[in-house]
């Protein structure tokens, strides 16, 4: 990747001044505590990557790299913090210079600013992890498993592809929702085709003996057998224009709607009482609630998230990966939030369905309105199907549900008032209607069924639409968990071999039959070394805190080497080998 | 060498030609949604499996 040539330091961290000459070799920095050797260590990682590792991520809470990487007799001058490296580019070649100043991290002078120079930096700076110190071996080595997972994961800038595991989850989601609605769509369109055919099962022998028996009234041939493009109305004058009125079937339009609306009070009850009771449980724990709300605005900026500034309150992070670190330990820590929000969703999603039945009993009763000219009745069930239409959206989210409270509390399918007046005056008007005769009543009889059967059909177009695209997106989820399984799991295999031969190696007077063993399993890491032949135990049962050390290194390496390949040639390690005696120390380096 | 997120693609890829849960069409429109963009949307992937099969002519 790079090597270093010299090194200046001006006013950064502990040191005020400071010229080093690496000569592209192996250095090390060593004297007493406070002198400024893990100040050499910042510095250089700030000049290669804008970031300060010991000034961010955990238990680093109000430090940052503008306030603290300046020397402390300069944290009003930044300006005055920087550092000069030289690095040579073996892949190119070349060499270059890159200044870096603590007031600019993100804007580094580099000489000469050819593509490929600028290249090769920028894949550094992507790299914080080139720098490793004690305490980092630690997050790996001495950690429970759920954590070694992240934190490895984390190095292996696995993050990224559980974002996309993650979006891909949320479009499954989304669309078996959608799906749901659509086949509710389904029963709604149904029921009201068959609720005119009058005919007790939906079977197209009985579909067709209730067609046929009017087609047989106006001499019409019969249809032997129903296709999808079967047109029951195929004969009749007029066909495919907008159906006359027929009496029979309005009024049970109507009479079905009496009949639900009677039942609308009781109708997602249930649902409605466990979408109460969560929110109660809320109000009564306001840290839940504004965990809850924080959740749902901490996933939306993590969705935004495109660079190291925060789109909730545009603070400027070192880099984008620590910012989505920190909105990620947000949510994290609201993980009963979470559930709470999953319950009280698909709740919203049971009573969206009941919407989607309630609007079914509307639509025809609107029309009979419209044809009798009662425009008020019209006018109320427009209102109405609209305010039912428009809970569609609250009920899919979490605000939208909060905003339902008072909603929720009773009769939330409640009919507006004057409803049930305004259906008994069009039922008696439409009662009062002279009968029509047998031929008119078999012709606007199939023209109305002809009519409802296109409306089924499309209902289950779109149904069979969101069925394929449910299953694809399950499937792919499916697909994209197992190709993330699989590819990590033979990552893990690798980097145990790796990670046991360069242990062996630099052990190998008293260690030459060491091996270790890394368990992936659902968001753990379980990582087992083999301790004098003795049998597999955790690192830290009873391998010495040098060997510990020691192990953190390898990994260390191991895990580079899946990074960078061949090419990791720089690592700038802080005390990592400390407690590691000089007999095993040497072949580290 | 591949990053791990391209082999990851790679394999999620294989894994949908060989199940033929998806057409053809749409395992090509992920692979160009992976390619071109680090980070996918949920929205991203919607559009990709409503878009009706053999494409949007009608």
């Amino acid at each position: 990747v790079i090597k270093l040539e010299t090194a200046h330091i001006e006013e950064v961290r502990g040191i005020r001044k400071l010229d080093i000459d690496f000569r592209k070799e192996t250095f090390a920095i060593s004297g007493p505590n406070g002198s400024g050797k893990s100040g050499v260590i910042d510095a250089i990682e700030f000049g290669l990557t804008g970031q300060i590792g010991r000034l961010t991520g955990r238990g680093t809470k109000g430090l940052s790299v503008a306030e603290h990487g300046p020397h402390v007799d300069k944290i009003k001058f930044p300006d005055a913090a920087f550092v000069e490296l030289k690095v040579f580019i073996p892949a190119l070649g070349k060499s270059a210079t890159i200044t870096r100043k603590v007031s600019a991290p993100k804007k580094p002078k580099i000489v000469p600013a050819d593509p490929d120079v600028k290249a090769a930096l920028d894949e550094i700076a992507d790299h914080p992890e080139i720098t490793l110190s004690r305490r980092e071996i630690l997050r790996f080595i001495l950690v429970e498993p759920a954590k070694r997972s992240e934190e490895i994961q984390t190095i292996l800038k696995v993050e990224e592809i559980g974002d996309t595991r993650g979006a891909l989850n949320t479009a499954q989601n989304k669309l078996q929702t959608a799906l749901r609605t659509a086949a509710a769509q389904v029963d709604s369109s149904r029921d009201v085709l068959q609720r005119h055919l009058q005919i007790p099962t939906f079977q197209a022998a009985e579909l067709l003996g209730a067609v046929n028996q009017r087609r047989e009234a106006l001499g019409l041939p019969k249809i032997e057998k129903l296709t999808a493009d079967t047109k029951l109305d195929a004969g009749l004058a007029g066909s495919g224009k907008a159906p006359e009125f027929n009496k029979q079937s309005a009024l049970r339009d109507l009479k079905a709607l009496s009949d639900a609306t009677a039942t609308f009070s009781d109708l997602g009850k249930a649902e409605a009482t466990l979408v109460l009771t969560g929110i109660s449980r809320l109000e009564a724990d306001p840290a839940l609630l504004d965990a809850l709300q924080r959740r749902s605005l901490i996933e939306k900026g993590l969705d935004l998230v495109d660079g190291p500034e925060c789109p909730l309150c545009d603070q400027l992070w070192d880099d984008e990966q620590h910012l989505r670190e920190h909105l990620k330990a947000k949510l994290a820590k609201s993980e009963e939030a979470g559930k709470l929000q999953q319950a009280l969703l698909k709740e919203g999603a049971e009573l969206g369905r009941h919407v989607v039945r309630a609007l079914g009993f509307l639509g025809q009763p609107l029309k009979i309105a419209e044809s009798q000219g009662d425009g008020d009745f019209a006018r109320l069930l427009t209102d109405w199907m609209k305010e039912l239409g428009e809970l569609k959206a609250p009920l899919t989210n979490l605000d939208g549900l909060l905003g339902l409270k008072d909603r929720l509390k009773s009769g939330w399918l409640e009919a507006p008032k004057a409803f049930q007046k305004n259906l008994a005056a069009l039922t008696r008007k439409v009662e009062a209607i002279p009968d029509q005769t047998a031929t008119l009543d078999a012709q606007t009889f199939l023209a109305t069924a002809q009519l409802r059967l296109g409306d089924y059909r499309e209902a289950m177009r779109k149904n069979k639409a969101a069925e394929i695209a449910s299953t694809s997106a399950k499937a792919a989820y499916d697909a994209y968990c197992r190709a993330m399984e699989d590819e990590l799991n033979a990552l893990y295999d690798d980097v145990q071999e790796d990670f046991s031969t360069f242990y062996r190696t630099i052990n190998e007077d008293d260690e030459v039959k060491f091996t270790a063993k890394l368990t992936p399993s659902e968001g753990r890491l379980d990582l087992d070394v083999n301790f004098y032949e003795r049998g597999l135990f955790p690192p830290g049962a009873y391998h010495s805190e040098g060997h510990q050390d020691g192990m953190g290194v390898c990994l260390y390496l191991a895990l580079m080497k899946r990074l960078f390949g061949d090419r990791f040639n720089i690592a700038l390690l802080d005390d990592v080998v400390m407690s590691v005696d000089s007999g095993h120390r040497y072949p580290i380096l | 060498m591949a990053t791990l997120q391209q082999n990851v693609a790679e394999k999620f890829l294989a894994k949908l030609k060989d199940g033929k849960s998806l057409d053809a069409e749409k395992v090509e429109q992920l692979r160009k949604l992976l390619t071109d963009s680090k980070k996918p949307k949920a929205e991203d992937f919607i559009k990709i499996f409503t878009a009706p099969a053999g494409g949007d002519v009608k």
